[in-house]
């Protein structure tokens, strides 16, 4: 029987060996050999006999490697739990209550994931600092004292607020799509709203509330640029592995800060297993519908406030971008002295070829994640073999390391030898592929988990082939989900800077690097100019998106 | 839905074009530069004024991102010359670039060159005191290393951590060289250690914290755009130091390397360097306006070598004391 199913249908095991192999290439093998390298003393050949714990000997005997490990985790921790709690409630009101413009507001939770390098961070000192713009304000007119921005609770306020949308869209997604009858029928059954909110829907959208906290978690872990514009002397470990890098070109020493990262993902990881359980709740059958808008006033008018309120918040850095990119000039002023448009003249000659380079290699970066994101999370989670959590946290790593050393991963290992792709588009186009695989996977998985298999069983069973099963049936299915998935691949890599510093080359300059040009000279207005082109540019290719699609944003996300 | 169509033609047809010129040209050049990105498009565009036939294109990152680079790239180069980062920087990755004896070389101090003649020094980015002016009135400011020690100054001064960069770890080698670590924990306590150099003159400009130490052509620069700051140069002097430029050994364009470091070590490089406040390591060049001259400067004895050598000791004390604190 699997002989004879094999030969007539040989489609599956022809896209299984091309995936492994890819993930084996571009993933497992420059990755792998980065991991390792924790494991030998700086300027020492990756070799058996080299192996030690010397790297990791620091997290024993040096005060500040201990006390940078435990900023971390605080402060990942900190921001994974307000992220959720400020995404939660949004996610709710959108799938459940009705607001106006409700396209227009998930278009707009997507641009805190744009963030341009550097710039967001600031925004909350030009703002909320000793000189910030409403500190004074608020000093000289009310009398107010605003508690410091600096230190962990600027940064975890900071984070939170750019990082909740993970969360948001993932769970809302969730929320839309659940099957509306469930709920019908405990209402019917007589239970109370938050009887209902606490026995069914909140298990339906575990799943998706861990996958995006997982999501945050990473990224909190791993960002460098906010703890140290608003840290201070707050250390956390990717301060550490910046100052191996810049500091020692101890590269080796990097590589374990950042195995003791995965390591970190890894107890979260399976913390949130625990959290959302084994059980997964098929929500998306042959019968579903719509689910019911709550049309109460009560809830219309806290959907609302609280929705807008926090996209508000949200989307203070991007707006102080925007802001900043009119000032032609700043200086030791409160608000700039003179607005209008210079800084986009400036930026003019400079702009076209980096926002085109960035467009096309991120738009590849995401067809290709896209598509190896969704066979092997099909194959995760329709096919039974042993050690699935290892793809799972395979997938994830490139994800969870630093930037620089996936970049110095990807360099050394394609730079001589049997392929060699230094210098060409296509090292950064496969290095943004595999850090931005987990997002596609995530999201996709995401979406199969709500199919019902025996929507495919019933193809199979009427004659469909393997791939006309896929194509008819499951891929429609969760197209929602891996559209989903694309969004926040694209919007995450058209601004990306960690890998890209290390792997482009005089042709392939994008414009995270043309900003980080702009900002080695401290010309900051221009470099918001360029920003406020990403976020607008950004903003149109999804809005075009889910035109060309047919699908409303909020369609999207489920 | 025609008009992007038509402006990607367009798009494309200008990017074949450049890729037609760039053909027609016979000579390349890959810079990888760890400065300004102002500062190296004008200088590639005096080099071009004198060499036309040389395409030069520049990668700019950070310095630590280039040492990583160039190490990673060691077994097929694919940049010809590092430029404007620290001399520490050059010293700690020395093997991997290649001895050429400019055609300048006789106008050179011999202390602003490697032995080997694997790089030449470019600037010198002496460190100096920021004093925000607003927050601070220069009277009441700093005016020595050991000032920095005062109480007064508790929560008033910024630092950027010595793990960070080489840059950073010379102030404190420089302290070290002028005091002992007793004055180093007094400082430790009195000032925050950030983690980005930047970040030390832009807190002080824009009126974050009071005092900062930097290299003297952010802060000249700083002043040229309006903000209000001051340098203070440290009384008990401030050490002569310098930032290099070297050819990547086994780089794809040696000649167009050669050609380019040939230029850069004449004087109409430091002429383009005077305009970004860059104090040259050639006598002869001009000073640039806006700094103080090199002679009316407090500058002490610094010793490199001996600050190389106590490196991880400094560092590993550094780090207990400032945990401690």
């Amino acid at each position: 029987m699997g002989a004879r199913r094999v030969l007539r249908d040989p489609f599956p095991i022809l896209v299984g060996v091309i995936t492994a192999a890819v993930l084996g290439i571009l993933l497992i093998y420059p990755i792998g050999k980065a991991l390792l390298s924790s494991f030998v003393p700086q300027g020492e050949a990756l070799a058996l006999k080299n192996l030690s714990l010397v790297n990791f000997q620091r997290f024993v005997t040096s005060p500040l490697y201990k006390s940078a490990l435990v900023n971390s985790i605080l402060v990942s921790l900190a921001t994974t739990f307000f992220a959720t709690i400020l995404a939660l409630p949004a996610a709710y009101a959108m799938a459940r209550i009705k607001i106006p413009l409700k396209s227009l507001a998930m278009s707009l939770s997507v641009i805190p994931l744009i963030a341009p390098p550097f710039i967001g961070a600031y925004s909350w000192v030009l703002l909320l600092g000793r000189r910030g713009i409403v500190t004074v304000f608020l000093q000289e007119n009310l009398g107010i004292t605003l508690p410091s921005i600096f230190g962990p609770f600027g940064i975890i306020l900071a984070l939170s607020l750019s990082y909740f949308p993970f969360v948001f869209l993932i769970v809302q997604g969730a929320l839309a799509a659940a099957d509306p009858y469930i709920e019908e029928s405990a209402a019917i059954a007589g239970a109370r709203r938050w009887r209902i909110l606490r026995t069914i829907t909140f298990p339906l959208v575990a799943p998706s509330i861990a996958s995006g906290a997982l999501v945050v978690f990473i990224r909190a872990l791993g960002n460098v640029g906010v703890p140290s514009v608003l840290g201070g002397d707050f250390y956390v470990l990717p301060t550490l592995i910046l100052f191996q890098v810049e500091g020692f070109f101890n590269l080796n020493g990097a590589a374990a800060i950042a195995v003791v990262n995965v390591l970190l993902v890894l107890v979260f990881l399976l913390f949130m297993r625990r959290f959302s359980g084994k059980k997964r709740y098929v929500t998306l059958t042959g019968t579903t519908q719509r689910s019911k808008q709550n049309d109460s006033l009560g809830a219309r008018v806290f959907g609302n406030v609280y929705v807008w309120g926090l996209l508000a918040f949200a989307l203070v850095p991007q707006a102080m971008v925007v802001f900043s990119s009119f000032a032609e000039r700043w200086a030791g002023t409160l608000l700039p002295t003179s607005y209008g448009l210079a800084n986009y003249r400036l930026i003019l000659g400079n702009v076209l070829e980096p926002i085109f380079n960035s467009v096309w290699l991120a738009g590849v970066a995401t067809l290709l994640a896209l598509a190896f994101g969704t066979v092997t999370a099909y194959v995760s989670l329709r096919r039974r073999f042993p050690g699935k959590w290892l793809l799972d946290l395979t997938i994830m790593l490139p994800f969870v390391l630093p930037g620089i050393v996936t970049g110095v991963a990807y360099l050394t290992t394609f730079n001589s030898g049997p392929i060699v792709l230094t210098g060409t588009s296509a090292l950064l186009v496969f290095g943004y592929f595999v850090r931005r695989l987990a997002y596609a996977f995530r999201s996709v998985s995401a979406s199969i988990g709500q199919v019902d298999p025996q929507l495919e069983e019933a193809s199979i069973i009427c004659g469909a082939s393997w791939g006309g099963t896929m194509r008819k049936v499951t891929l429609p299915l969760i197209a929602p989900g891996m559209l989903a998935g694309a969004i926040l691949v694209f919007s995450t890599l058209i601004g990306e800077l960690s890998v890209t510093i290390m792997l482009f080359s005089g042709k392939t300059k994008t414009v995270s690097i043309a900003i980080f040009e702009y900002l080695t000279s401290h010309r900051i207005a221009p470099a918001s100019a360029m920003g406020t082109v990403v976020i607008v540019i950004t903003l149109l290719l999804v809005l075009l998106a889910s035109r060309l699609t047919g699908k409303s944003m909020a369609d999207m996300f489920k | 839905m025609q008009t992007p169509a038509r402006y990607l033609k367009r798009l494309l047809s200008v990017l074949t074009a450049s890729l037609l010129v760039t053909a027609a040209l016979a000579q390349e050049l890959i810079v990888y530069n760890a400065g300004s990105s102002e500062l190296i498009e004008d200088t590639v565009k005096a080099f071009n004024a004198a060499h036309p036939e040389i395409k030069v294109t520049v990668v700019s990152a950070g310095v630590g991102q280039h040492t990583t680079r160039i190490q990673a790239e060691a077994e097929n180069p694919r940049g010809d010359i590092f430029f404007g980062a620290s001399v520490e920087s050059f010293q700690a990755i020395a093997d991997l670039f290649r001895p050429y004896t400019t055609a300048n070389d006789a106008d050179f101090d011999p202390k602003f060159v490697d032995p080997a003649h694997r790089f030449y020094g470019y600037s010198q980015p002496l460190q100096a005191f920021i004093v925000n002016t607003d927050l601070m009135p220069l009277e009441t400011a700093p005016k020595s290393w050991a000032d920095l020690a005062k109480p007064e100054y508790k929560g008033k001064i910024i630092l950027a951590n010595p793990s960070l960069s080489g840059s950073a770890y010379a102030q404190l080698a420089q302290m070290l060289q002028l005091y002992d670590w007793g004055l180093i924990e007094q400082i430790v306590k009195n000032a925050s250690f950030v983690s980005s150099s930047q970040l030390v003159f832009e807190n002080v400009a824009r009126g974050e914290i009071e005092i900062g130490v930097t290299g003297e052509s952010n802060i000249a620069q700083l002043i040229s755009e309006g903000w209000h700051v001051a340098a203070v140069y440290p009384s008990e002097g401030t050490g002569l130091r310098w930032d290099a430029m070297g050819i990547i050994k086994g780089g794809p364009n040696p000649e167009a390397a050669e050609v380019f470091m040939d230029w850069a070590t004449s004087l109409a490089n430091y002429e383009v360097a005077a305009k970004y406040f860059r104090r040259p390591v050639r006598a002869d060049a001009p000073a640039p306006e806006g700094l103080a001259p090199t002679t009316e400067v407090p500058t002490f004895d610094y010793d490199p070598d001996l600050a190389a050598a106590n490196r991880d000791a400094d560092l590993k004390k550094f780090d207990e004391i400032f945990s401690g604190n």
